[in-house]
């Protein structure tokens, strides 16, 4: 459990930001949203892992079965 | 948790910013960021309870009081904190409405578990009026 996951969000928001902007200056918009799409179901494959062990945790804390 | 509550309030302003800053840009890795914050802020907290949840149950069990009951105050308490989360989240993200049945199945999910001890409540009252 890093705090590098946030700075890692962070730092694909930003690149995808660019590219989105890059994409649509050039007259691409679907593809704009193809890859606002695949950062987003990139960063949530990243906080799954990251949740499961949360929850994990938790259960195994308070004795949830 | 003495060096702990420092880094817990360093992510969460840090997260604060990384959030404010992509706001304007991006809203919706604005919300990611903040709940990866909630997520790794929690873990950490919930890491510095460990011990304090084995300190309660020697407690309880040197007091005699069952330990089924600690058992389900705990479990109580889990659900709360899943619930809050989930419901923090759905908030965020401009979903009320689903925040709410969130907050109905937590309340249902935490009465069927404290439902035994009504039962007993029960049972000792009316063998007291018996």
């Amino acid at each position: 459990m890093e705090v590098d996951l946030i700075f890692r969000i962070a730092a694909i928001g930003i690149i995808v930001a660019v590219l989105d902007q890059v994409l649509r200056r050039s007259g691409r918009e679907d593809q704009a949203m193809m890859t606002t799409l695949a950062g987003v179901i990139v960063v949530l494959m990243m906080m799954v892992n990251e949740i499961n062990n949360l929850f994990e945790l938790v259960k195994s804390v308070f004795g949830l079965y | 948790m003495d060096a702990g509550i420092f880094a817990v309030i360093g992510i969460g302003v840090v997260a604060a910013v990384i959030a404010a800053v992509l706001r304007q840009s991006k809203p919706d890795y604005a919300l990611l960021v903040s709940f990866a914050a909630g997520i790794i802020i929690l873990y950490r907290i919930l890491i510095g309870v460990v011990p304090v949840v084995a300190e309660i149950e020697a407690i309880m069990q040197t007091t005699g009081i069952n330990a089924e009951y600690a058992g389900i105050m705990f479990k109580a308490l889990g659900i709360c904190i899943l619930t809050q989360i989930a419901c923090d989240v759905c908030k965020d993200a401009g979903e009320a409405s689903i925040a709410t049945k969130l907050e109905i199945a937590g309340r249902v999910s935490i009465l069927v578990v404290s439902l035994p001890l009504f039962t007993r409540v029960l049972s000792i009252v009316s063998s007291l009026m018996a």
